[in-house]
């Protein structure tokens, strides 16, 4: 009966004094491409979190196809493939020990670990480095590897967290050929980024946020009104360009 | 640049005083207070011709202290040079600045009042000699410092492989339990603080740069104004050549060290507990911090029990596992600690807090007992004699047992936020910080979990009954078996209810 991949309603987080996320409410169809943008401090990271059950939050609820993450944490998490941001590992495995450790973790059987885990290293174009550690890979091959480990389990639904941080132009093109076709097979992908012109190229629907708040959310073209994401999303978060008079003594 | 660093370090020690790093804060504080006052009790409560040995003693133990704290894990949260690895700044600006940073903190100011007690002697012999107190006590402090700070860089600079983190260890773990034993040794001899030091002791500590201050006070007291002139250079000196070693360690930033893996042998683990503990017994094997506690541990307790036999004494040698076990439980408790935020990966895989909290205890048992259980058998036979077994049988089983309760237990309870892996290096000076508030926390909560089988030694060995001494080890079996598996199903729990939380203290 449910068609939502995520609801998020009234979810509200405070640090101390300060409210990080605002009683946002969010949807996202089953099956949809979705960005959520914002400047840094917007909030996409804790409202993110508390999305798939890595952070407690004060008020409001998350469902994950009708299943709720704090009332329901283990079923909704079968549903989800995460990939945080700048959180660690299992550092001190090598990629295709973590993943076998992982893939035992979620109770896949040991013999589809082993297959799934052989796929993914190689088109991931992980494979070459067998002897690694995770500690000893590079930024990029960090958010590959975590892409894996949030692919593992079969999700339904991808939240990744700034997936393209740090990323080389090759790997960029192999991670979002990866999503796209997550996406055609029905799979629902969440994803965070500061970079417009991808969000405008891959994804369908986007939400925009500033300051705890969502202050646009709807699918892409709506939201851009036939102008760029970037023009539009400048304006809703009320970013203004350096006054020349700022910095003058800058190279003079 | 002190000028700046010095507040700077300030604001960080305020804002830092929050959750376990406050209680941490705070019990070193009261743990620093306790050792000034036992040097203020014992210098003044020493006849006046004892004092001065007494001062040797102590400043002796706080040279030791300084060197062998940080090492331990007593470091305060602070100023790093990687903090001001932009900031263009010669060597020397920087060591000197960092001096001036360190000076800010717990550690200085309990040592600065302990060091009060060279005024009070220097009061005591002379009133000429008050002025020289007061002008070597700043620099014996400042040495001291800055030994401290030699040390932590020269091991980051030095451990960088697996068997340079195993070797460290020998060095500490023998200080360290030189420190806590040798004492016992040094009041056996001398039959406590009521009678002088020998001169053939105290002429030693007056030559190492401990003993310097009361050397300075004792000749100004003489009117030996050449010789307070020498110690007061010789001091600034050190400090000089001290900042000299700093700089030039610092001048290096140290490089990461890379681990390799093994080659992959087609590791399918049967169950999820086994997963876990896989990933543990891999993790042991490479991670240098726990590599270093373990052999630490190993080493403090070889010394221990191998220092008695200096007089004779070989009681201690079955009891050699049970104290290894014992120890290995309070250096390893902070496995969910070291992980940092890889925590989010257990969390996110349903159900596997069980599997988390097991196999981290099986894989700790795997590691700690077959060592514990040699050092056991070797012990036995060496010492020849069976009266010390019902003691090693009879507690074996449990410190093992609780042990591995334990043991996650407080990995999951007291949790110490340290950078992550990824963003640390290997050096247990600079990262093991707050790691021994749960060492302590370990060896007293052992103590009280193992109460009912020692109720039963001791009173076995006071009424020479040999049917009550056995009586321990079939209590110590159960007890054990029943700790391994209560505490860790609390620690599942609490996993499970409030990992999220735990994930936000690490984070």
């Amino acid at each position: 009966m449910t068609t939502n991949a995520l609801r998020l309603a009234g979810l509200t987080k405070h640090f101390g004094e300060k409210v990080a996320v605002d009683a946002i409410d969010l949807t996202v169809p089953a099956g949809s491409f979705f960005g959520l943008v914002g400047p840094n401090g917007a909030g996409k990271t804790t409202a993110l979190s508390m999305a798939v059950g890595l952070l407690r939050p004060d008020a409001g609820t998350a469902q994950i196809f009708g299943t709720d993450v704090w009332q329901q944490p283990t079923q909704a998490k079968r549903l989800v493939g995460v990939l945080p941001d700048a959180l660690a590992m299992t550092e001190r495995l090598t990629g295709r020990e973590m993943l076998t450790y992982l893939g035992r973790l979620h109770g896949l059987p040991a013999d589809t670990v082993a297959s799934r885990v052989d796929e993914l290293l190689t088109v991931l174009d992980l494979d070459h480095a067998e002897r690694t550690l995770i500690l000893g890979y590079s930024a990029g091959m960090r958010k590959k590897i975590a892409l894996a480990s949030a692919l593992l389990g079969g999700p339904r639904l991808l939240v990744l967290d700034e997936p393209f941080e740090a990323v080389d132009p090759v790997s960029a093109l192999t991670i979002r050929s990866i999503l796209r076709r997550f996406v055609v097979g029905g799979g629902s992908v969440v994803l965070s980024s500061h970079v417009m012109p991808l969000v405008e190229q891959l994804c369908d629907t986007v939400a925009v946020m500033h300051e705890g708040h969502v202050v646009a959310a709807g699918p892409i073209d709506e939201v851009r009104g036939g102008r760029s994401l970037d023009e539009v999303f400048i304006e809703l978060v009320g970013a203004g360009a350096a006054d020349e008079k700022e910095l003058s003594w800058l190279a003079s | 640049m002190v000028g700046v660093l010095i507040p700077m370090k300030w604001h960080i020690l305020r804002n830092s005083l929050t959750g376990t790093r406050a209680a941490t804060t705070t019990s070193g504080v009261v743990a620093g207070l306790a050792g000034a006052g036992c040097t203020l009790w014992l210098t003044i409560s020493a006849g006046p011709d004892r004092a001065g040995g007494a001062l040797l003693l102590t400043m002796a133990s706080w040279l030791l202290g300084w060197i062998v704290g940080p090492m331990m894990g007593g470091s305060d949260p602070g100023l790093r040079r990687e903090h001001l690895r932009h900031v263009p700044l010669t060597d020397r600006q920087l060591a000197v600045g960092l001096l001036g940073a360190a000076l800010v903190g717990v550690g200085p100011a309990v040592t600065l009042i302990a060091g009060t007690s060279l005024i009070w002697y220097a009061l005591r012999l002379d009133l000429a000699a008050v002025p020289v107190a007061l002008l070597v006590l700043p620099l014996f402090v400042l040495l001291l410092i800055a030994l401290s700070n030699v040390v932590v860089a020269s091991v980051g600079r030095v451990l960088n492989s697996r068997l340079s983190a195993a070797l460290m260890a020998v060095p500490w773990g023998v200080l360290v339990c030189l420190g806590a034993q040798g004492w016992v040794i040094i009041a056996a001899i001398t039959g406590g603080p009521e009678t002088a030091l020998p001169a053939f002791i105290a002429d030693k500590l007056r030559l190492a740069p401990s003993g310097w201050p009361v050397v300075a006070i004792e000749a100004a007291a003489r009117g030996d104004w050449a010789l307070v002139a020498a110690v007061v250079a010789g001091l600034v000196g050190c400090i000089a050549l001290a900042l000299a070693a700093w700089a030039l360690l610092l001048h290096r930033p140290v490089n990461p060290t890379v681990i390799r893996g093994t080659r992959w042998r087609g590791w399918r683990p049967a169950t999820a507990v086994a997963a876990v503990r896989g990933k543990e017994l891999r993790t042991w094997s490479r991670d240098l911090i726990r590599i270093h506690f373990l052999v630490f541990s190993l080493v403090y307790v070889l010394t221990y029990v191998l220092l008695p036999l200096l007089i004779n004494v070989t009681d201690f040698l079955p009891m050699a596992g049970v104290f290894f076990v014992t120890f290995a439980v309070g250096s390893c408790g902070h496995l969910h600690s070291s992980d940092g935020t890889a925590l989010w990966q257990t969390l996110l895989a349903p159900g596997s807090e069980r599997a988390d909290i097991r196999g981290r205890q099986r894989a700790w048992l795997l590691l700690v007992a077959p060592p514990a259980v040699a050092l056991t058998v070797v012990g036995a036979i060496w010492h020849g004699a069976a009266d010390m077994l019902p003691w090693a049988v009879g507690l074996l089983p449990l410190v093992l047992g609780a042990g591995a309760g334990l043991l996650v237990f407080v990995s999951v309870f007291m949790p110490v936020r340290v950078a992550d892996p990824h963003k640390r290096g290997n050096n247990p000076g600079a990262d093991g910080a707050g790691f021994s508030g749960i060492v302590w926390f370990a060896l007293i909560a052992q103590a009280v979990l193992a109460a009912p089988s020692l109720a039963l030694l001791i009173t076995g060995t006071m009424w020479d009954d040999e049917l009550l001494r056995w009586a321990a080890t079939p209590v110590s079996l159960a007890l054990g078996v029943a700790l391994f598996w209560g505490l860790g199903r609390l620690a599942i729990t609490r996993l499970t209810r409030r990992g999220p939380e735990l994930l936000a203290k690490l984070g």
